[in-house]
């Protein structure tokens, strides 16, 4: 099975894959998408106004293959909840 | 031979004893319920969901793990058992599984057929006691599972999950030092978690990182415990390591 690596940067934290095996290129792609949404349910909660989840996926050739990206926003409005 | 069974069924009288004292004849008798002692490879299927057991398996030497498998064919694994666990002890009341019961590792296990836990439950109070309080232990790790998983992050449940890994092998005598073995695979790992084997192995760097874990060649060894521990938030209460009278 292909190896894929999966770079990932929360804010300023950044971490370099050392690999995964996985059936095909599908596969990584559900397996990136599944990681980036899990992550936002354990790194969101604690953001106070802003967030930010990046990936890059690379093949076993080192090739980036694919790039997700969650932004995410909190705006109070009217300063109700202040 | 009964030697050979007595050796064998020594890490099960460990985790019995680490908790209530065992008489003699009680050894005994549980010596004489066991059955021969099985050799299976990695990745059998002990037993399955909807069959009806006749048998408990103790788990000799190895890892297996409880699963559920969902219709989409994705697995939860529910529980690992190392040697010295009964991984379907709940079987001689239930009968009929509601899940399956897979070797991760190469194993040994020998069968403890019903006939005989039946006569230990009709011979033996205290014994029983024991056995059930086996049971009860099985349920309260679920329990810690269950709040691990809906209340942390995946770093801290994972630090959870070597801390209680660590905790039980050295209760059994299994740990070396600060090591233990633990040779599951990353998809294992992330299916026990209920996370993604990405993020898994993105949480394992991260306690690699601050220093807390080694892990090599299915050993891990805790290199920092009290930082660990308290990243994991980890109070051993409910593995209830107290030798008391059941």
């Amino acid at each position: 099975m292909p190896s894929f690596f999966f770079d990932t940067q929360v804010g300023t934290d950044q971490y370099r894959d050392d690999g995964t095996e996985l059936s095909d290129a599908d596969a990584a792609r559900d397996e990136a998408v599944r990681t980036t949404a899990e992550m936002a349910r354990d790194y969101l909660p604690t953001a106070k106004s802003q967030a930010n989840i990046v990936m890059w996926v690379r093949d076993a050739e080192g090739k980036a293959v694919l790039h997700l990206a969650l932004d995410f926003a909190v705006k109070t409005i009217g300063g109700q909840l202040e | 031979m009964t030697s050979d069974k007595r050796d064998a069924l020594d890490r099960l009288f460990r985790r019995m004893e680490v908790r209530d004292t065992l008489a003699e004849a009680e050894r005994d008798a549980l010596i004489g319920a066991a059955g021969e002692i099985r050799d299976l490879p990695a990745r059998t299927r002990i037993s399955s969901k909807g069959e009806e057991l006749s048998h408990s398996t103790l788990l000799v030497t190895g890892i297996t793990a409880r699963t559920v498998y969902m219709e989409a064919g994705d697995r939860q694994i529910t529980s690992f058992h190392i040697a010295g666990d009964f991984v379907d002890l709940h079987a001689f009341p239930l009968k009929i599984m509601d899940h399956n019961v897979e070797a991760i590792t190469a194993c040994k296990v020998i069968h403890f057929p019903h006939d005989g836990l039946r006569h230990i439950t009709e011979q033996f109070p205290h014994l029983t006691r024991v056995l059930w309080l086996l049971t009860l232990l099985d349920s309260a790790i679920h329990r810690q599972w269950l709040s691990v998983m809906g209340q942390m992050q995946v770093v801290e449940h994972l630090a959870h999950l070597l801390c209680e890994q660590f905790t039980r092998a050295k209760a059994v005598g299994l740990a070396d030092g600060d090591a233990f073995r633990f040779p599951v695979t990353q998809e294992d790992l992330a299916d026990s978690m209920g996370r993604s084997i990405v993020h898994v192995n993105r949480s394992l760097q991260s306690l690699r990182r601050q220093g807390l874990i080694q892990w090599q060649g299915g050993e891990v060894k805790i290199l920092d415990w009290p930082a660990l521990q308290e990243l994991a938030e980890f109070d051993p209460t409910y593995l209830h390591l107290e030798k008391l009278p059941r």
